[in-house]
């Protein structure tokens, strides 16, 4: 047990680097890991052959079909397996050093339970990161490689149009399905996608903090996450009730990150809201991770 | 006990302290316009368990798409009630995609009201007409319901135009609504000519005249319109109404007006 305040005196942003490297090297690892990252690749990579089923012929209408099915399938999949990444990968940082006791040796050392848990929470955040990047080039390709098919028919559309009516019409949905397959709006919603997974791993840190059991933090962070997309049609249906309002507050918001259905359907998504979001999530990591602290510096080691 | 009350004081720190901000980004969204309907137990029931769960964990879009993939497959085994309620509950779900409300009234007005006229099961062949006509009026009241989670875009006033236009056979009701996707900036140039050429077929000539008039004195060179159709048809009212050769674009003397620069 230590004082928490007592923690930052001689505080090493160095060791810090050291441990979230080793983290993320460990993770990397992991058979877990890399089973969840095949799949999510595996999946991504095969959205452009899911998307032609049932969805017409490509060149007119059913393009933009079958592009926004790439999207929304591809930009799930990168948030429900880093979900998984973040909460599997997180949930078993703590419980893992404490069952192999290298906990003991690596505190022993002149390594600070602070610098300890900041290296392990930038760790997982690295492997978030790495996760995502991964994850969005498989998304890019298999965009690229649906979309150029689809542009090559629109084209075709264009020269063999037999009026100048149809003309103009295929040439705006080779306009559209240019602008579907080349959207800069998809940075914006990765960014907020890896800012809420960030988010979800502080948070299964915190729960890692004070359980020993790793199956209890993937369950809670579970919960926490699922409650997080609820809480806010709950805030509007409890707006009368004062003690559900306050408990709800608790809960972060984790909807504000879902962008990705509006910027597929064509809203803009302006980066005012991207960094309101992004500080929003930011503010909160700050202060989970915070709250980690303060447990774990107490817990009896 | 100490550490784990000031855990508590930071977590509620933090979400005091974004509250005002959470505040901003939720208004900054309603004004966007973004996401969707919320969960009702109707719409749980249609969808079953596993999607309703993957609809709370924010998979809205992912959902919408399968069902409408769904909706293909009802579409299939002509399913039509089945795939009725699909284009609802995926309608519900994404209100703001063009796409399904576009391709949902599509399939009502000219698949299903087709597959339905021709059923074989059908007595009379007014009984088949009776049938076709109760889904043109499905797809009218989609594509209405469309507008009014879309109305800042031409596309759906032109779809309900041009189902007025080809199913109900009615020139004024489709004149109306092509002259409200016209009035959009980005609508095609077709849409206007539409609107122009709609007018006239319901027997308003004096306001489709003033129609083609406003098309013909707007900017040629930047405006990509088929100069030579509105040409003809200004031409074609004028000698139609008699309009005095002094007040005509076109006089009938060799005296060919500058298009406006």
């Amino acid at each position: 047990m230590t004082d928490a305040r007592h923690e930052w005196v001689g505080f090493s942003p160095r060791r810090v680097w050291m441990i979230a490297v080793n983290t993320l090297t460990e993770s990397v690892r992991q058979k877990v890991y890399l089973i969840l990252i095949l799949f999510a690749l595996v999946l991504i990579s095969s959205a452009s052959f899911f998307s032609q089923f049932g969805f017409g012929e490509m060149g007119g209408q059913e393009s933009l079909e079958q592009l926004k099915f790439i999207k929304d399938f591809c930009l799930g999949a990168i948030s429900v397996f880093g979900m998984l990444i973040a909460i599997v990968g997180t949930a078993q940082l703590i419980p893992n050093e404490l069952e192999n006791r290298t906990i003991y040796t690596i505190l022993s050392k002149p390594v600070r339970r602070v610098e300890f848990l900041l290296g392990k929470y930038a760790g997982s955040a690295l492997l978030m990161l790495v996760s995502v990047v991964m994850m969005s080039l498989m998304f890019g390709a298999a965009l690229k490689f649906k979309g150029d098919n689809h542009l090559k028919m629109a084209r075709q559309e264009v020269s063999r149009a037999p009026d100048a009516n149809a003309a103009e019409d295929a040439m705006r949905q080779l306009q559209k399905i240019h602008a579907a397959v080349y959207d800069p709006d998809v940075v914006k919603a990765l960014v907020l996608v890896f800012v809420k997974l960030a988010l979800l791993a502080a948070i299964t840190l915190l729960v890692s903090t004070f359980s020993t059991s790793m199956v209890f933090n993937v369950a809670v962070a579970l919960l926490i996450f699922f409650a997080g997309h609820l809480v806010g049609p709950a805030k509007e249906k409890w707006r009368e009730n004062s003690g559900a309002q306050f408990v709800l507050t608790l809960i972060p918001d984790l909807s504000v990150f879902n962008v990705a259905d509006d910027m597929i359907l064509g809203h803009a998504i302006p980066w005012l809201y991207v960094a309101k979001v992004a500080m929003y999530g930011t503010v909160y990591i700050v202060c989970v991770i915070a709250a980690s602290h303060f447990i774990f510096a107490d817990r009896e080691i | 006990m100490r550490a784990i009350l000031t855990a508590i004081l930071v977590l509620l720190l933090a979400a005091g302290g974004t509250l005002p901000l959470q505040e901003r980004i939720q208004g900054q969204r309603l004004q966007l316009k973004y996401g969707g309907a919320h969960v009702t137990r109707a719409m749980r029931d249609v969808i079953g368990q596993g999607m309703a769960i993957g609809l709370l964990a924010g998979f809205r879009s992912v959902i919408a798409d399968f069902l409408w993939i769904r909706g293909h497959v009802h579409w299939e085994k002509k399913e039509w009630l089945q795939q009725y309620n699909n284009m609802q509950v995926v309608t519900m779900l994404q209100p703001q995609s063009i796409l399904f409300w576009d391709s949902g009234a599509w399939h009502m007005a000219w698949n299903i009201g087709y597959a339905e006229r021709t059923d074989t099961n059908n007595d009379t062949i007014a009984q088949g007409i009776k049938r076709e006509r109760i889904w043109h009026e499905r797809a009218r009241q989609f594509l209405m319901r469309g507008i009014e989670n879309i109305p800042n875009r031409w596309d759906l006033y032109f779809k309900l135009g041009w189902l007025y236009d080809q199913k109900f056979k009615d020139p004024t009701l489709a004149a109306e609504q092509y002259g409200l996707a016209a009035r959009f900036s980005d609508a095609p140039t077709y849409v206007a000519r539409m609107h122009c050429r709609k007018l006239a077929e319901c027997g308003k000539l004096s306001e489709s005249y003033e129609c083609w008039k406003s098309i013909w004195f707007q900017d040629h060179g930047k405006v990509p319109h088929l100069w030579n159709i509105v040409e003809r048809e200004i031409r074609h009212l004028e000698n139609e109404m008699n309009i005095l050769d002094s007040q005509r674009v076109f006089p009938q003397q060799p005296r060919k007006p500058e298009p406006p620069r």
